[in-house]
């Protein structure tokens, strides 16, 4: 009997020592989204990009741009120019992402119309020329303006991940974002959102964000390929596969190129 | 002929023996084949969409999957807000409120569109701003006052969010396409990401009620005098049917049975004589809606009546036998020599009157309509099974009846009574015969002429009580807002970026203005807009919100850059009305929800400018609107081809029954005179011609015929016997007469029963269902004697034999 009532008490012990050694070894998921948002990828980055378009009758569409980015200061600022096809040949796109303000500044060049055109770009939910990217998908994220809770560590193409949930604290936020909560796999190793889940404003959406290959280009780890699936009640609606190429890192681009000039300008 | 006409008793005799006596192996068997059919009853779905209305392969159901997969669901809730200010401070913000509940409250939705978010789109300086109207509530008059001159203004709003008096606004709930899936977790989200070939489940009725329900809960919290909140949509409508049917059929169920129990308690006064009809129509029932289950086919609207006219049908069979059992065994005979009389004596006409009632029904199983079609087969197996159980299962509940001492029972003096009127009956008939042929005539030409003033309807809406709230709010929002159903047009230049054309784009915005200015006698545009408002808005607000340039850009390029434009500022509006490579183009024709019939001129008038416009392009004309126009097209051509199909097939079943190609054709007189006065009444009488009223005639001439069968059986066997023919007609009355006479009042009261239903269309159908079964009654009491004796009275009756065979005894005075 005595034997009994020691095991039990060990039992007892034991389960009420679970859930605070579990504490103990659980990541704070802050730690980790700030890592993920500090990590290093590049002053500056030069690259090409194919965006394929599939639709849910598996009809599939190809835009190639030429991508610029570079950091100034705490804010980011990018340009992007339509290679092809030729219905939007030249067009051109201009974003400066303040860091500080979701009120970014952003400017379409159309050639047809030769002007530059500035877009009201406090609404981040919008679609990123014409895929299932938006503007807030490829910008970075006020890391304070969420709330993180550790899911899960799971292993993921056989590499460790974080499962983190991150969930607005405002409504603006997510008027702004376009979503209610988001869940983030987060490479252990190397601090890179391998995959998302977004749940969208709008109801009965979800996205699929899953980087499908990683490149190491001048030692970052770099997604080369990432595709985007968006799905109304858990149906297939829409596809985006970005192909990233010829990507080269600090390669000191000139602020002139980031400009409404250059936009106008387009490049070769 | 010979052969059909005098089938061997023996056979019935021989089944009734089997089941008598293997009564144990008999019950068990069908115990269990009971309690396997009852379990198939969790499988047992309702379909009361439009779409259940045609058959799976029907070409504009196709095109309408095929829009819905491009274009999402075009079923609405619509959700109407009146009051004398719209633009008012109080009104508005009370508005903002119902709209954010109903956007966060109301399940499977899709997207939400109201004054509070329809898109804006203008210039401002440099900038293309594309946001929600009310993207900043407005804080005071002034705003307020701002907000309405700019709502005034648009074009795009009018009829869509807004009345042209500015005192009514919508807001449209659209709801998914599809079932969602439950239970995929985030996961497995990523892995089942395959598109073209998954095959999804549509929006099931339960959960588009679930989407109502809520809906009409929320509206009703904001319901008040100066904020009066109106329902609608066609997603509503089914659904207020979809909730009135369950409550109807159970009502139907029960009444049925009372009737049924009344009348059988009234005629047999014993306990087995009400228990064992009982038993063969319930289990009837039970394996009939067990085959809905096995074939994965779904209960709909027609099929509501099915089992209160299962019930009806399958009773009379049981009581064919149970009269003539109880007459013999109450005059002494043994049990078993009892049953076997009568299942020798009504076995055969038993068989022969089922297969003629499942002649009618079978023949609208190639009806258009799926669901007439359904119940068409479904109604017509019912009636087999009907037929299989009263000579299986009914001399195993048979063999129960308890042994009694002293059976002989005294004449009942009630019989007297009857017998005297049917005596008089048949008197009139045959004394009267060329006024009654004359009558006839008569009253089937003024029926005839009746025929003109016939109108075909199929309107779900006027199926609903004039009071229904459904019906007056969808009423007055199709005054408000010109309509809540929608024609959908798709403009297909089947290649990618076919779209990106100014002369295309151009020619959509002018068809657009044609058909708003489109009107029939009984349908008037209330708005029709497409990818060209967009673009046109678009090119308006980049050139400083000039009014000129209101219009589609001449040039290919600008109009890419502009559309590409406007995706990239905030709105996916675009996917609503192009598809992600632009060589579909969706015109959406908003129309008020009226019968269908009087879709055909408008549609018929907007093919004609469609053609017009684009000779060249392919254009399908598609939507709910278009499933409605072909339901009432199948309906008039059900008509015709599920008649002649059934008057055929009966007429030859007479011949070879009579054995005589003359008297089976005059035997179909009777037959047809009471579908020809119904058809007469509706057309009189203003009673929508809907299908559920052609159904009477394919189920009365089966039923009509089953009477004009005892009749002319009995007819012949005492004619050939030798008597007069007015004596024959006399001793028929008095012996099939009266079972005549019992089962028309089951079947027309089982047919009335539909009198206490919600819906209007079963009323009319009951009413004039049951009507038509005294009809065939009162054909087969006066008209075929007064044929008879115009036919028979020149020919000579054969001597009277002295051992004469009663073909059917005074069984029913028991």
């Amino acid at each position: 009997m005595k034997i009994l009532n020691y095991t039990l008490v060990a039992i007892l012990f034991m389960s009420m020592g679970l859930p605070l050694s579990h504490a103990l070894d659980t990541p704070a998921p802050l730690e980790i989204m700030e890592k993920v948002d500090r990590r290093y990828d590049g002053d500056d980055r030069e690259s090409e990009m194919i965006m394929v378009l599939i639709d849910k009758n598996g009809k599939k569409r190809k835009r190639k741009l030429k991508i610029f980015s570079r950091d100034n200061g705490e804010d980011t600022w990018s340009a992007s120019f339509f290679l092809s096809p030729q219905d939007v040949k030249n067009t051109g796109f201009l974003s400066y992402d303040y860091d500080k303000t979701t009120e970014d500044d952003q400017w379409l060049y159309l050639p047809a119309l030769h002007k530059v055109k500035r877009i009201a770009s406090n609404d981040k939910s919008s679609s990123f020329m014409g895929s299932d990217f938006s503007y807030a998908d490829m910008t970075d994220k006020e890391i304070s303006d969420y709330t993180y809770t550790y899911l899960k560590t799971m292993q993921l193409n056989n590499q460790t991940c974080h499962v983190i949930e991150s969930i607005p604290k405002t409504k603006k936020t997510i008027k702004d974002f376009g979503y209610t909560k988001s869940i983030f796999f987060v490479l252990a190793d190397s601090y890179v959102v391998t995959r998302a889940v977004y749940w969208l404003e709008e109801r009965n959406r979800i996205k699929y964000y899953d980087v499908k290959k990683f490149e190491t280009i001048d030692n970052i780890h770099t997604p080369v390929e990432i595709h985007m699936t968006l799905k109304k009640g858990g149906v297939f609606q829409h596809k985006t596969i970005i192909f990233y190429k010829n990507i080269k890192y600090n390669q000191g681009l000139d602020t002139t190129l980031f400009s409404v000039r250059q936009l106008e300008k387009g490049v070769n | 002929m010979n052969t059909i006409q005098k089938a061997p008793g023996s056979i019935f005799e021989k089944i009734g023996f089997v089941f008598y006596t293997h009564r144990v192996k008999t019950i068990l068997v069908f115990a269990l084949f009971t309690i396997l059919s009852l379990n198939t009853f969790e499988h047992l779905r309702m379909d009361v969409s439009i779409e259940g209305f045609l058959k799976k392969e029907d070409s504009v159901l196709a095109d309408y999957h095929q829009f819905r997969k491009d274009f999402d669901n075009d079923e609405l809730i619509v959700v109407g807000v009146s009051g004398e200010q719209v633009f008012e401070m109080e009104f508005l913000t009370k508005l903002k409120r119902l709209h954010d509940e109903l956007e966060a409250e109301v399940p499977y939705v899709d997207d939400i569109t109201g004054l509070i978010n329809v898109r804006h789109t203008r210039g401002e300086g440099e900038s293309l701003i594309v946001e929600d109207l009310f993207e900043r509530f407005p804080e005071n008059d002034r705003d307020v006052e701002t907000l309405k001159q700019r709502t005034a203004k648009n074009a795009f709003y009018k009829n869509l969010v807004i009345s042209e008096d500015l005192k009514t606004t919508a807001i449209v709930i659209r709801l998914l396409s599809f079932s969602p899936r439950s239970g995929e977790n985030f996961i497995q989200g990523f892995e089942a990401d395959n598109h073209s070939n998954t095959e999804f489940e549509r929006l099931t009725s339960t959960e588009c009620g679930k989407a109502v329900e809520k809906t009409w809960e929320i509206v009703q919290k904001y319901n008040k005098d100066d904020f009066n909140v109106l329902l609608s949509g066609t997603a509503a409508v089914d659904h207020f049917l979809v909730s009135i049917i369950p409550k109807d059929t159970k009502k139907f169920i029960f009444f049925a049975y009372l009737t049924v129990i009344i009348l059988l308690a009234a005629i047999f006064r014993r306990l087995s004589g009400v228990l064992f009809p009982l038993v063969i129509v319930s289990l009837t029932l039970v394996y009939t809606l067990a085959l809905f289950s096995v074939f994965n086919v779904a209960i709909k609207l027609p099929t509501q009546t099915l089992p209160s006219f299962l019930l009806a049908v399958s009773v009379c069979y049981s009581v064919h036998i149970l009269a003539l059992f109880y007459y013999h065994y109450d005059k002494g005979m043994e049990k078993k020599q009892a049953l076997a009389q009568s299942m020798a004596h009504s076995g055969k006409a038993i068989l022969l009157t089922g297969l003629t009632t499942a002649a009618g029904l079978l023949s609208f199983s190639g009806s258009q309509n799926a669901p007439i079609g359904e119940l068409g087969i479904f109604a017509g197996s019912g009636v087999f099974i009907a037929v299989f159980l009263t000579f299986t299962v009914l001399p195993c509940l048979i063999s129960f009846v308890p042994e009694k001492g002293n059976r002989n029972k005294k004449e009942n003096p009630k019989k007297m009574f009857l017998d005297n009127y049917l005596v008089k009956i048949a008197g009139f008939s045959t004394g009267k015969s060329v006024w009654i042929l004359c009558f006839t005539l008569f009253v089937l030409i003024v029926s005839v002429s009746g025929f003109t003033k016939i109108e075909f309807s199929h309107n779900t809406l006027l199926w609903l009580p004039e009071t229904a709230t459904i019906r007056t709010d969808t009423e007055q929002l199709d005054k408000c807002l010109k309509g809540t159903v929608s024609m959908e047009i798709i403009i297909d230049t089947k290649q990618e970026n076919g779209l990106y054309n100014p002369k295309l784009l151009q020619r959509i915005d002018a068809i657009s203005t044609q058909l708003e200015g489109l009107s029939t006698k009984k349908v008037t545009t209330g708005k029709a807009w497409s990818l060209a408002e967009i673009l046109k808005e678009t090119n308006q607000a980049l050139h400083s919100n000039d009014t000129a340039y209101y219009k589609i850009p001449d040039q290919r390029d600008l109009c890419i850059q502009e559309l590409f434009l406007f995706s990239n500022s905030g709105s996916d509006d675009l996917e609503d009305f192009t598809d992600s490579s632009f060589s579909k183009a969706r015109l959406s024709v908003k129309l008020p929800f009226v019968d269908a019939i009087a879709y055909h001129e408008y549609i018929k008038e907007a093919d004609a400018l469609l053609k017009k416009e684009f000779p060249d392009v392919s254009v399908t004309t598609t939507g709910l609107i278009m499933i409605y126009a072909r339901v009432i097209s199948n309906t008039i051509m059900d008509m015709k081809t599920s008649y002649f199909i059934a008057i055929c097939a009966v007429t030859l079943l007479m011949i070879l029954l009579m054995g005589d190609v003359r008297i089976g054709l005059i035997s179909m007189v009777p037959n047809l005179f009471p579908i020809i006065v119904i058809i007469g009444i509706s057309g009189f009488l203003k009673i929508p011609f809907s299908l559920f009223i052609i159904l009477i005639g394919n189920i009365v001439i089966g039923l009509a015929v089953d009477d004009t069968i005892h009749f002319m059986h009995n007819f012949k066997t005492y004619f050939n016997q030798g008597y007069s023919c007015e004596k024959s007609v006399e001793k028929t009355l008095l012996t099939a007469g009266r079972a005549m006479l019992l089962t028309s009042l089951i079947l027309s009261s089982a047919f009335f029963i539909y009198l206490f239903s919600t819906l209007n269309h079963l009323n009319h159908f009951g009413i004039l269902a049951g009507l038509a079964v005294i009809l065939a009654l009162g054909s087969d009491f006066f008209i075929t004697p007064a044929l008879m004796k115009v036919f028979y009275s020149r020919r000579v009756s054969p001597p009277v034999e002295k051992s004469v065979t009663t073909p059917t005894k005074n069984v029913l005075d028991s």
